[in-house]
Protein backbone atom coordinates (compact mmCIF):
# COMPACT_ATOMS: atom_id res chain seq x y z
CA UNK A 1 0.00 0.00 0.00
CA UNK A 2 1.68 3.26 -0.98
CA UNK A 3 1.57 6.24 0.69
CA UNK A 4 -1.24 7.52 -1.39
CA UNK A 5 -3.88 4.57 -1.11
CA UNK A 6 -3.01 4.53 3.32
CA UNK A 7 -3.62 8.28 3.34
CA UNK A 8 -6.90 7.39 1.81
CA UNK A 9 -7.44 4.09 3.56
CA UNK A 10 -7.39 6.24 6.82
CA UNK A 11 -9.72 8.81 5.70
CA UNK A 12 -12.40 6.00 4.92
CA UNK A 13 -11.59 4.10 8.51
CA UNK A 14 -12.24 7.79 10.19
CA UNK A 15 -15.34 8.96 7.71
CA UNK A 16 -17.08 5.47 8.95
CA UNK A 17 -16.12 5.99 13.16
CA UNK A 18 -17.34 9.84 12.73
CA UNK A 19 -20.59 7.75 11.28
CA UNK A 20 -21.00 5.55 13.64
CA UNK A 21 -20.19 8.22 16.57
CA UNK A 22 -22.81 10.51 14.82
CA UNK A 23 -25.71 8.02 13.90
CA UNK A 24 -26.90 6.95 17.17
CA UNK A 25 -30.41 6.03 17.73
CA UNK A 26 -32.14 8.50 19.79
CA UNK A 27 -32.13 6.20 23.26
CA UNK A 28 -28.68 5.61 23.70
CA UNK A 29 -28.29 9.62 22.61
CA UNK A 30 -30.87 10.34 25.13
CA UNK A 31 -29.08 7.95 28.35
CA UNK A 32 -26.17 10.35 27.11
CA UNK A 33 -27.34 13.06 27.54
CA UNK A 34 -28.23 12.22 30.94
CA UNK A 35 -24.77 10.75 31.38
CA UNK A 36 -23.36 14.00 30.72
CA UNK A 37 -25.93 16.36 33.17
CA UNK A 38 -25.67 13.61 36.17
CA UNK A 39 -21.67 14.39 35.65
CA UNK A 40 -22.04 17.97 35.50
CA UNK A 41 -24.21 18.33 38.49
CA UNK A 42 -22.02 16.03 40.48
CA UNK A 43 -18.46 17.13 39.11
CA UNK A 44 -19.78 21.03 39.66
CA UNK A 45 -21.74 20.51 43.50
CA UNK A 46 -19.49 22.32 46.03
CA UNK A 47 -18.31 20.18 48.96
CA UNK A 48 -18.30 17.50 46.70
CA UNK A 49 -17.09 14.07 49.02
CA UNK A 50 -13.64 12.92 47.89
CA UNK A 51 -12.39 13.77 51.18
CA UNK A 52 -15.77 12.75 52.97
CA UNK A 53 -15.78 9.53 51.59
CA UNK A 54 -12.12 8.99 51.51
CA UNK A 55 -11.34 8.35 55.56
CA UNK A 56 -14.36 5.79 55.04
CA UNK A 57 -12.73 3.78 52.05
CA UNK A 58 -9.69 4.00 53.84
CA UNK A 59 -10.80 2.19 56.91
CA UNK A 60 -13.04 -0.72 54.86
CA UNK A 61 -9.61 -1.35 52.54
CA UNK A 62 -8.26 -1.79 56.19
CA UNK A 63 -10.92 -3.92 57.48
CA UNK A 64 -10.73 -5.96 54.23
CA UNK A 65 -7.22 -6.23 54.22
CA UNK A 66 -7.44 -7.52 57.98
CA UNK A 67 -9.67 -9.93 57.49
CA UNK A 68 -8.36 -11.85 54.52
CA UNK A 69 -4.89 -11.59 55.70
CA UNK A 70 -6.48 -13.23 59.31
CA UNK A 71 -8.11 -15.70 56.67
CA UNK A 72 -5.32 -16.58 54.50
CA UNK A 73 -3.27 -17.07 57.84
CA UNK A 74 -5.58 -19.20 59.74
CA UNK A 75 -5.44 -21.68 56.74
CA UNK A 76 -2.01 -21.94 57.12
CA UNK A 77 -1.44 -24.37 60.21
CA UNK A 78 2.50 -22.53 60.79
CA UNK A 79 3.32 -19.29 61.23
CA UNK A 80 4.99 -17.61 57.68
CA UNK A 81 6.07 -14.06 56.59
CA UNK A 82 2.94 -12.44 53.81
CA UNK A 83 2.59 -14.27 50.81
CA UNK A 84 2.47 -12.93 47.47
CA UNK A 85 -1.05 -14.17 47.39
CA UNK A 86 -1.76 -11.34 50.21
CA UNK A 87 -0.11 -9.20 48.64
CA UNK A 88 -2.04 -9.44 45.59
CA UNK A 89 -5.31 -9.66 46.88
CA UNK A 90 -4.28 -6.34 49.51
CA UNK A 91 -3.64 -5.27 45.84
CA UNK A 92 -6.98 -6.47 43.90
CA UNK A 93 -8.75 -5.16 46.85
CA UNK A 94 -7.00 -1.47 47.02
CA UNK A 95 -7.84 -1.15 42.87
CA UNK A 96 -11.46 -2.54 43.77
CA UNK A 97 -12.00 0.18 46.35
CA UNK A 98 -10.20 3.10 44.98
CA UNK A 99 -8.20 4.01 41.75
CA UNK A 100 -8.75 7.79 42.46
CA UNK A 101 -5.77 8.69 43.82
CA UNK A 102 -3.31 6.47 41.90
CA UNK A 103 -4.66 8.38 39.22
CA UNK A 104 -4.09 11.43 40.68
CA UNK A 105 -0.21 10.90 40.95
CA UNK A 106 -0.42 9.60 37.54
CA UNK A 107 -1.60 13.14 36.06
CA UNK A 108 0.71 14.82 38.01
CA UNK A 109 3.11 14.40 35.22
CA UNK A 110 0.95 14.34 33.12
CA UNK A 111 -0.55 17.99 34.08
CA UNK A 112 3.44 19.22 34.43
CA UNK A 113 3.82 18.15 30.26
CA UNK A 114 0.69 20.50 29.11
CA UNK A 115 2.24 22.93 31.32
CA UNK A 116 5.53 22.45 29.29
CA UNK A 117 3.69 22.64 26.23
CA UNK A 118 1.98 26.33 27.39
CA UNK A 119 5.29 27.44 28.10
CA UNK A 120 6.73 26.48 24.76
CA UNK A 121 3.64 27.54 22.95
CA UNK B 1 -28.15 50.98 53.31
CA UNK B 2 -29.37 50.04 49.80
CA UNK B 3 -25.08 50.75 48.33
CA UNK B 4 -24.45 48.30 51.15
CA UNK B 5 -26.61 45.31 50.46
CA UNK B 6 -26.06 45.62 46.59
CA UNK B 7 -21.94 45.60 47.47
CA UNK B 8 -22.72 42.31 49.74
CA UNK B 9 -24.42 41.00 46.79
CA UNK B 10 -22.62 41.59 43.54
CA UNK B 11 -19.48 38.77 44.51
CA UNK B 12 -22.22 36.11 45.09
CA UNK B 13 -23.93 37.27 41.68
CA UNK B 14 -20.55 37.31 40.04
CA UNK B 15 -19.72 34.07 41.39
CA UNK B 16 -22.64 32.50 40.18
CA UNK B 17 -22.50 33.89 37.17
CA UNK B 18 -19.28 32.12 36.91
CA UNK B 19 -20.42 29.33 37.72
CA UNK B 20 -23.31 28.88 35.18
CA UNK B 21 -20.24 30.37 32.61
CA UNK B 22 -18.59 27.89 33.39
CA UNK B 23 -21.08 24.87 33.24
CA UNK B 24 -22.30 26.00 29.89
CA UNK B 25 -18.62 25.91 28.28
CA UNK B 26 -18.01 22.31 30.03
CA UNK B 27 -21.39 21.30 28.63
CA UNK B 28 -20.08 22.78 25.08
CA UNK B 29 -17.05 20.79 25.19
CA UNK B 30 -18.74 17.71 26.86
CA UNK B 31 -20.73 17.75 23.98
CA UNK B 32 -18.36 17.87 21.32
CA UNK B 33 -16.52 14.40 22.46
CA UNK B 34 -19.25 12.59 23.75
CA UNK B 35 -20.39 10.58 21.27
CA UNK B 36 -16.81 9.75 19.81
CA UNK B 37 -15.89 8.78 23.86
CA UNK B 38 -18.69 6.70 23.73
CA UNK B 39 -17.72 4.48 20.26
CA UNK B 40 -13.86 4.51 21.63
CA UNK B 41 -15.20 3.01 25.36
CA UNK B 42 -17.66 0.87 23.36
CA UNK B 43 -14.99 -0.62 21.19
CA UNK B 44 -13.28 -1.00 24.17
CA UNK B 45 -15.21 -3.03 26.62
CA UNK B 46 -18.02 -4.58 23.96
CA UNK B 47 -21.07 -3.18 24.91
CA UNK B 48 -23.22 -0.12 25.63
CA UNK B 49 -24.21 -0.13 29.06
CA UNK B 50 -20.08 -0.58 30.31
CA UNK B 51 -19.07 2.21 27.72
CA UNK B 52 -21.93 4.70 29.02
CA UNK B 53 -20.92 4.03 32.57
CA UNK B 54 -17.58 4.87 31.93
CA UNK B 55 -18.18 7.61 29.72
CA UNK B 56 -20.17 9.02 32.70
CA UNK B 57 -17.61 8.44 34.89
CA UNK B 58 -15.02 9.81 33.15
CA UNK B 59 -17.40 12.92 32.90
CA UNK B 60 -17.39 13.37 36.22
CA UNK B 61 -13.69 12.95 37.00
CA UNK B 62 -13.29 15.23 34.68
CA UNK B 63 -14.87 17.96 35.85
CA UNK B 64 -14.33 17.35 39.15
CA UNK B 65 -10.69 17.26 38.82
CA UNK B 66 -9.85 19.44 35.39
CA UNK B 67 -13.17 21.80 34.87
CA UNK B 68 -11.04 25.15 36.16
CA UNK B 69 -8.33 24.14 33.81
CA UNK B 70 -7.58 26.54 30.97
CA UNK B 71 -9.97 25.29 28.18
CA UNK B 72 -7.24 24.60 25.35
CA UNK B 73 -5.83 21.77 28.05
CA UNK B 74 -9.21 19.88 28.42
CA UNK B 75 -9.43 17.83 25.03
CA UNK B 76 -6.14 15.82 26.20
CA UNK B 77 -7.24 15.50 30.01
CA UNK B 78 -10.22 14.38 29.22
CA UNK B 79 -8.89 11.43 26.96
CA UNK B 80 -6.72 10.93 29.90
CA UNK B 81 -9.50 10.18 32.15
CA UNK B 82 -11.20 8.18 29.56
CA UNK B 83 -8.22 6.57 29.24
CA UNK B 84 -7.42 5.57 32.56
CA UNK B 85 -11.03 4.95 33.28
CA UNK B 86 -10.86 2.13 30.43
CA UNK B 87 -7.93 0.60 31.57
CA UNK B 88 -8.93 0.51 35.31
CA UNK B 89 -12.09 -0.98 33.76
CA UNK B 90 -10.43 -3.98 32.32
CA UNK B 91 -8.03 -4.01 35.87
CA UNK B 92 -11.13 -4.81 37.64
CA UNK B 93 -12.38 -7.92 34.95
CA UNK B 94 -9.23 -9.34 35.58
CA UNK B 95 -9.62 -9.30 39.36
CA UNK B 96 -13.37 -10.22 39.38
CA UNK B 97 -12.24 -12.89 37.15
CA UNK B 98 -9.49 -13.61 39.07
CA UNK B 99 -11.95 -14.11 42.72
CA UNK B 100 -14.46 -15.49 40.71
CA UNK B 101 -12.25 -18.50 39.78
CA UNK B 102 -11.05 -19.00 43.48
CA UNK B 103 -14.65 -19.12 44.98
CA UNK B 104 -15.67 -21.39 41.98
CA UNK B 105 -12.59 -23.78 42.36
CA UNK B 106 -13.81 -23.97 45.99
CA UNK B 107 -17.18 -24.06 45.67
CA UNK B 108 -16.50 -27.45 43.69
CA UNK B 109 -13.60 -28.74 46.11
CA UNK B 110 -16.39 -28.70 48.37
CA UNK B 111 -18.93 -30.46 46.29
CA UNK B 112 -21.20 -27.29 46.25
CA UNK B 113 -23.53 -25.72 43.56
CA UNK B 114 -22.05 -26.57 39.95
CA UNK B 115 -24.15 -24.10 37.95
CA UNK B 116 -22.48 -20.76 37.87
CA UNK B 117 -25.16 -18.05 37.29
CA UNK B 118 -23.03 -15.90 35.25
CA UNK B 119 -23.03 -18.10 32.54
CA UNK B 120 -26.83 -17.91 32.16
CA UNK B 121 -26.73 -13.66 31.86
CA UNK B 122 -27.22 -12.80 28.45
CA UNK B 123 -23.82 -12.21 26.58
CA UNK B 124 -23.41 -7.96 26.53
CA UNK B 125 -21.60 -7.88 23.55
CA UNK B 126 -23.96 -9.68 21.16
CA UNK B 127 -25.53 -6.67 19.05
CA UNK B 128 -26.96 -3.31 21.11
CA UNK B 129 -28.30 -0.54 19.35
CA UNK B 130 -24.98 0.83 18.45
CA UNK B 131 -24.33 -2.33 16.96
CA UNK B 132 -28.12 -2.49 15.06
CA UNK B 133 -27.17 0.54 13.48
CA UNK B 134 -24.48 -0.30 11.54
CA UNK B 135 -25.59 -1.12 8.14
CA UNK B 136 -23.01 -1.74 5.91
CA UNK B 137 -21.32 -5.02 5.10
CA UNK B 138 -17.56 -2.40 5.85
CA UNK B 139 -18.75 -0.82 9.09
CA UNK B 140 -19.21 -3.97 10.51
CA UNK B 141 -15.45 -5.19 9.27
CA UNK B 142 -14.27 -2.38 10.50
CA UNK B 143 -15.89 -2.71 14.14
CA UNK B 144 -14.27 -6.63 14.38
CA UNK B 145 -11.47 -5.41 13.28
CA UNK B 146 -11.14 -2.54 15.81
CA UNK B 147 -12.66 -4.42 18.65
CA UNK B 148 -10.11 -7.65 17.95
CA UNK B 149 -7.10 -5.25 18.33
CA UNK B 150 -5.22 -5.51 21.62
CA UNK B 151 -6.64 -2.55 24.19
CA UNK B 152 -3.61 -0.34 23.73
CA UNK B 153 -2.81 -0.95 19.99
CA UNK B 154 -6.55 -0.20 19.67
CA UNK B 155 -6.14 3.33 22.29
CA UNK B 156 -3.07 4.19 20.05
CA UNK B 157 -4.47 4.11 16.71
CA UNK B 158 -8.50 5.88 18.01
CA UNK B 159 -5.93 8.60 19.46
CA UNK B 160 -3.72 9.36 17.21
CA UNK B 161 -5.74 8.58 13.86
CA UNK B 162 -9.15 9.52 14.99
CA UNK B 163 -9.14 12.01 17.20
CA UNK B 164 -5.61 13.34 15.75
CA UNK B 165 -3.12 13.91 18.83
CA UNK B 166 0.16 13.90 17.53
CA UNK B 167 2.47 10.92 18.66
CA UNK B 168 3.39 13.05 21.48
CA UNK B 169 0.29 14.13 23.33
CA UNK B 170 -1.04 10.36 22.54
CA UNK B 171 1.81 9.02 24.58
CA UNK B 172 0.93 11.61 27.37
CA UNK B 173 -2.70 10.72 27.41
CA UNK B 174 -2.11 7.04 27.09
CA UNK B 175 1.06 7.12 29.55
CA UNK B 176 3.26 5.65 28.17
CA UNK B 177 6.71 6.77 26.36
CA UNK B 178 6.65 7.91 22.05
CA UNK B 179 8.44 4.59 21.31
CA UNK B 180 5.08 2.61 22.74
CA UNK B 181 2.64 4.47 20.98
CA UNK B 182 4.62 4.10 17.47
CA UNK B 183 4.77 0.53 18.21
CA UNK B 184 1.56 0.24 19.08
CA UNK B 185 0.35 2.16 16.02
CA UNK B 186 2.70 0.23 14.21
CA UNK B 187 0.95 -2.81 14.82
CA UNK B 188 -2.49 -1.82 14.37
CA UNK B 189 -2.33 -0.27 11.66
CA UNK B 190 -0.60 -3.61 10.30
CA UNK B 191 -3.22 -6.11 12.20
CA UNK B 192 -6.50 -3.31 10.66
CA UNK B 193 -4.51 -3.71 6.90
CA UNK B 194 -4.70 -7.48 7.23
CA UNK B 195 -8.31 -7.76 8.59
CA UNK B 196 -9.93 -5.51 6.49
CA UNK B 197 -8.26 -6.47 3.22
CA UNK B 198 -11.10 -6.81 1.37
CA UNK B 199 -12.92 -3.68 2.02
CA UNK B 200 -10.29 -1.91 0.75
Amino acid sequence: MNDHSEAAWLTQLREQLDQDARDLDAATASRLNRARQQALDAGLRKGHGRWIWLPMAMATTAAAILALTVMLRSSEPVLQPPTLAAASAADDLELLASSEELEMIENLEFYAWLEQQSLDG
Amino acid sequence: MIVLEYSNLRPMTDHANAAIALRGRLDGFLRTIERRALRMAQLAVGNVDDALELVQDSMLGFVKSYGHKPESDWSPLYWRVLDSRIQDHHRRQAVRRRWRVFFKADADADGEDERDPLAEVADPVTAGPLDRMHGSEAAHAIDAALRALPDRQRQAFLLRIWEGFDVAATAQVMGCSEGSVKTHLFRAMDALKKRLEDHR
